[in-house]
């Protein structure tokens, strides 16, 4: 055989060999996401931590977590701002007894999305033993691209655990 | 040997790539409903839209009726296609292929031909090239037809043409008016594309 000849048989070999390999895992669509930056917020008799549990073109679902003692920790108001635009909560619920609670909020995110807004903030007004609080916390609309990897499974939900898993670490004491 | 490797060059050089736009990415929740297990987290996929620009050609062979003398026929040529497509399912879902699952478009090419067919007097008729434009719609990614207008760039004479593709199968009719005459060809087409993707 010629080396021309061989040359064009592997090249041939070669080009069917490419025509249909697939990649070895199937990755699956990944979609935008807020966040809460800074999760967990000194309440006054408890700390309580926020998570994004829904998020997607019809708006977004926050699970809040106290820890430590249960005291009187009352919602009074809990509503999310996206540049221009604040939305309250659906309902708000009580605690159940994982310690939890559950916020929707319903609202065109897809707008938010292509309007580029990126950062927004869950407002909550809380009381506990007499005192009135407004908390903050800070959230971003995060992705990490089209192809999440199917390795990766989804993050428990808050209250499954003993603790809530952070998306970054908690304030230390010497922290202002 | 140089035609075989340059052939198997072209081959090669027909990518099937693809790029995303961040248009409409979020998925599908319903921010009312409490999620209950973790997999409720994930949002529902909402499909996605598409316009793929496709480049490459077509070759084959078949029968040329004229007025006086039917004969063999080959043809061949460049294509161009574009395409606007939307699928229930996005295509980091559907694994290997990149195309939307339905499809509106245009084809345009031109088709070289060689026939031994001749018309009155025993003239050849309708030796092309013929230039032609198709509307174009395209079925489950590999399947579609083609309807359209193919102008003879030799003689001026035009006619109508239908596709139909079955994966990389193709077979087309051109009945070319005033004595062009019919060509009925069955061939390949070999066509490398690149999707533009965004959300439902």
């Amino acid at each position: 055989m010629s080396t021309t000849l061989r040359e064009c048989a592997l090249l041939a070999l070669a080009a069917l060999a490419s025509i249909a390999t697939s990649s070895p895992t199937q990755p699956h669509r990944g979609y935008p996401s807020w966040r809460v930056e800074r999760p967990r917020i000194d309440a006054g008799c408890t700390s309580l931590s926020a998570e994004v549990v829904l998020s997607g073109k019809e708006g977004l679902g926050v699970v809040l977590l106290r820890e430590g003692a249960s005291c009187d920790l009352r919602i009074e108001r809990a509503r999310v701002r996206i540049g221009a635009l604040t939305k309250d909560a659906i309902a708000i619920e009580d605690w159940d007894e994982k310690q939890t609670t559950y916020l929707g909020f319903a609202f065109d995110n897809e707008r938010t999305w292509n309007e580029g807004v990126r950062t927004g903030a869950l407002e909550l007004v809380v009381s506990a033993e007499g005192a009135r609080r407004e908390l903050a916390y800070p959230m971003v609309h995060a992705w990490d691209g089209w192809h999440a990897p199917t390795y990766e499974p989804p993050r428990p939900l808050p209250g499954a655990g003993s603790a809530m898993p952070l998306a970054v670490p908690p304030p230390t004491e010497s922290e202002p | 040997m140089r035609s075989v490797t340059a052939a198997l060059g072209c081959v090669l050089v027909l990518g099937c790539t693809h790029s995303d736009h961040p248009t409409n990415a979020p998925g599908h929740v319903d921010p009312e409903i409490r999620p209950l297990v973790p997999e409720d987290r994930i949002p529902r996929d909402p499909g996605e839209q598409a316009v793929v620009l496709a480049y490459g050609g077509t070759g084959g062979g078949g029968v040329h009726v004229a007025s006086a003398e039917n004969g063999a026929v080959l043809a061949g040529g460049p294509e161009l296609s574009a395409f606007y497509g939307r699928s229930a399912t996005s295509h980091q879902e559907r694994g290997l292929f990149t195309t939307p699952a339905t499809a509106f478009g245009a084809n345009v090419g031109a088709t070289f031909l060689t026939s031994r067919a001749r018309g009155e007097a025993g003239m050849p008729v309708g030796l092309g090239p013929q230039i032609y434009g198709e509307a174009a719609m395209r079925i489950e990614s590999f399947e579609g037809f083609g309807l359209g207008w193919a102008v003879d760039a030799a003689d001026g004479r035009s006619g109508p043409q239908a596709t139909i593709n079955i994966g990389p199968l193709m077979v087309r009719a051109t009945h070319v008016l005033d004595g062009g005459g019919t060509f009925l060809v069955l061939g390949l087409v070999l066509k490398g594309q690149h999707a533009f993707f965004w959300s439902r």
